[in-house]
């Protein structure tokens, strides 16, 4: 198996090549196990503009090349890909709390 | 008359767009919704292809109750003529539906999470494109496709 570090690079290169580098901002990986327990490369993409963002066709063909690849370097990880732009609206209106505090305990 | 996938998809596009202070809980029902509209599609496939018979028939409803989860996502991962792009996307939708249903998570991804990253509402409409990509895809398969696919969606292989 190749070198992870090289793997990533190579995959780093392909989003380039498929989005534009100049439109991407950054590209994180993470390995991990997903909730099938088999093994996968979180990709979290963020481009420079929420215009930027692919479509699910482009979201999908850039999967098949990333799955691909690493295939081809005999690695299992399946790569799940998340987008997010700069200049993208996140709304604390989302945010959840569990209850897990203490003051919150009666609820627990 | 629209099916049921199509208004599962629309209920998971309203529940993405909302702008009612819900916390995560409408985007993740949105992203969970999205992933059910592409399983229940495939599911009336197989009953459709497989049983042959009316809606309302037994018959149907077993085959439809008997798409499994896991199985599906096997069967479409390990097949040259599905992979891509349905089983990618399937495969996705489902990682992010199990996020969605049960993890305490902010977001699906472990490092955004790790970093307390939220979970945006383009994400969510992001999945639901992606189902009514893949619905679409399985829609427009010549009939001998479908048959196929229906097959080996329900079909287990030995190993």
């Amino acid at each position: 198996m190749t070198d992870q570090f090289e793997i990533e690079r190579e995959l780093k290169r392909i989003i380039d090549d498929n989005l534009g580098a100049e439109r991407v901002s950054s590209a994180s990986m993470t390995s991990y196990r997903d909730h099938a327990d088999e093994p996968a490369l979180s990709i979290a993409v963020s481009m420079k503009s929420a215009e930027d963002i692919p479509g699910a066709r482009r979201q999908s063909a850039l999967t098949q090349k990333l799955r691909e690849a690493l295939t081809e370097h005999g690695d299992p990880r399946f790569p799940y890909l998340y987008f997010d732009a700069l200049d993208l609206d996140k709304s604390p209106d989302d945010l959840d709390d569990f209850e897990s505090s203490p003051d919150n305990s009666e609820r627990l | 008359m629209a099916t049921l996938p199509d208004n599962m998809l629309a209920t998971a596009e309203l529940l993405s767009s909302v702008k009612t202070p819900l916390g995560s809980a409408a985007l993740r029902r949105s992203v969970s919704t999205a992933y059910y509209a592409l399983f229940s599609r495939l599911a009336a496939l197989c009953a459709g292809r497989i049983a042959r018979t009316a809606r309302a028939s037994e018959s149907f409803k077993t085959v439809y109750r008997a798409l499994d989860h896991g199985p599906a996502l096997k069967a479409l991962g390990g097949h040259a003529e599905f992979r891509s792009p349905l089983g990618d996307i399937f495969k996705r939708l489902q990682e992010a539906r199990h996020w969605a249903d049960y993890s305490s998570d902010p977001h699906p991804a472990p490092k955004k999470a790790a970093d307390g990253i939220l979970f945006t509402r383009a994400e969510a409409q992001e999945f639901v494109a992606l189902s009514r990509e893949a619905i679409e895809f399985v829609d427009t398969l010549a009939p001998d496709a479908k048959q196929r696919l229906a097959v080996i969606l329900v079909a287990r292989s030995r190993s």
